[in-house]
């Protein structure tokens, strides 16, 4: 699966991130919190394989990653829609993905069917509202039948409604096809509600990770019980 | 004066005068060939432009901006010293008072635009379409391809832009083409000889042919902009 080794990181000679280290479990959902600041979303740059990491390798299933690869999706923060019809939105990963037309209608049914998207199918993507384009966006991330799906900030910006659906979707969808999900949030309540495991980030250093109950209930760090209390 | 020359306008084209057509086809040959060709260029140097940062990228970028508006006889009095018989390539091909000529002329003119145009479109949307479609599964190629099918509405944009620039200049033109009848006048410069004349009715009826020409190709491109 995805492993860090000693992943460090500098902008303009300032380290953002130091030294991280990590193995990722194939099937589980991670949340990765932090304060701002904390180097999540560089992290996340680095395990996609859109930077590369000044320090340190990431290795999926054993080989050096080098660039993104086809296992893996993404759903960024305010994630874009192309402007084209819903379906062909959703179609785009199995199409760059060279699936038959046959695999491929078969997985669009599914998908429409497993998101409640039927009626959006032959609208244009960008007459949906936030909450119906972030559904859009996570059904799509996950049509390809990826092993990993990495999430910044999924339900930024998104109503209770619209955020209860999203995280019940990508529980439910991680769960049946045995997906590896890595989110990275600001909302310690959706880490909690929604990661198996959950990693603490602070000053670009992983100062904590484990169990998500044991790490909201018993943190082992000042700096953890400090940030989940809101004092840092 | 303007209703006759609209009368007339309608007259010369419904009377199927065919100088009248020769010179509209001619017209549209050389710009729309000049489009084509500044869209081939000016397209992939925009995409390029617009996506890298590289040493000296903003005064590139200001040439470009300043080359949109280039004065057409400059650049026909340039064209014209670079294909003239003293010119360096004169010993290899004559191309003065050619339509050749003239559309060198007009991609010169038309090029920049394109590239204007184009970057603006590309650095208004390239990041994040590029990172949503490689972070889709997409390969390096698929994703520029991608960022080319979402910019189709700025590119167009851009053709048709620097279409409505080429059509209707007649200072490049006349200059490199010598408005030779039957051989490089286009319409505008056969509004500049009828003028000349006096035969004003005549020239504005000729006005008014670029424009509706110019009014068609505009909303056969818009539509299809729409449409897709």
């Amino acid at each position: 699966m995805l492993e860090l080794k000693k992943i460090s990181h500098c902008y303009n000679k300032q380290w953002v991130l130091k030294e991280i280290s990590f193995q990722f479990k194939p099937g589980l959902i991670y949340g990765i919190i932090g304060p701002n600041g904390a180097g999540k979303s560089t992290l996340l740059r680095i395990l996609t394989g859109i930077e590369r990491a000044k320090e340190g390798q990431v290795f999926w299933d054993g080989q050096e990653l080098a660039a993104s690869i086809k296992e893996m999706t993404c759903m960024w923060q305010k994630p874009y829609l192309f402007q084209r019809k819903v379906k062909d939105n959703l179609l785009y990963g199995l199409k760059v993905r060279g699936w038959s037309k046959d695999k491929r209608e078969e997985r669009l049914l599914y998908i429409l069917k497993k998101f409640h998207l039927e009626e959006y199918a032959l609208r244009d993507a960008v007459s949906l509202s936030g909450g119906e384009g972030a559904r859009v966006a996570l059904a799509r991330a996950v049509a390809p039948q990826p092993r990993l799906l990495v999430l910044d900030e999924p339900a930024a910006n998104l109503d209770p409604f619209h955020t209860a659906y999203l995280e019940s979707a990508l529980r439910e969808i991680s769960r049946e096809e045995g997906i590896t999900v890595i989110m990275v949030t600001h909302d310690l309540f959706q880490a909690k509600r929604v990661a198996d495991q959950t990693l603490f980030l602070a000053e670009g250093v992983l100062e904590e990770y484990g169990r998500t109950e044991d790490l909201f209930t018993r943190p082992r760090s000042e700096k953890t019980r400090k940030f989940i209390s809101g004092e840092l | 004066m303007l209703l006759e020359a609209f009368r007339s306008s309608l007259n010369l084209i419904i009377s199927g005068d065919v100088e009248l057509y020769r010179i509209i086809g001619r017209s549209l040959y050389v710009s729309l060939t000049a489009v084509l060709i500044a869209g081939a260029l000016g397209i992939p140097c925009g995409m390029g432009i617009g996506l890298k940062d590289f040493p000296g990228r903003s005064l590139v970028l200001k040439l470009v901006y300043v080359c949109m508006g280039l004065p057409p006889v400059f650049v026909g009095l340039l064209v014209f010293l670079f294909l003239s018989r003293s010119g360096p390539i004169a010993p290899v091909i004559y191309l003065l008072f050619t339509p050749t000529a003239m559309i060198i002329a007009q991609v010169i003119l038309a090029c920049p635009i394109v590239m204007g145009v184009t970057i603006s479109a590309v650095e208004d949307r390239a990041q994040i379409v590029l990172r949503t479609a490689a972070g889709l599964g997409a390969s390096r190629l698929q994703a520029l391809w991608t960022l080319v099918e979402e910019l189709k509405i700025g590119l167009v944009t851009a053709l048709i832009t620097a279409f409505g620039r080429v059509i209707a200049e007649v200072g490049a033109v006349m200059l490199v083409g010598g408005d030779i009848e039957g051989y490089t006048r286009v319409l505008t410069t056969a509004i500049v000889l009828e003028t000349r004349k006096g035969n004003f009715s005549l020239a504005l009826a000729l006005g008014l042919v670029l424009l509706l020409l110019s009014f068609l190709i505009n909303s056969l491109l818009y539509s299809w902009q729409y449409r897709r």
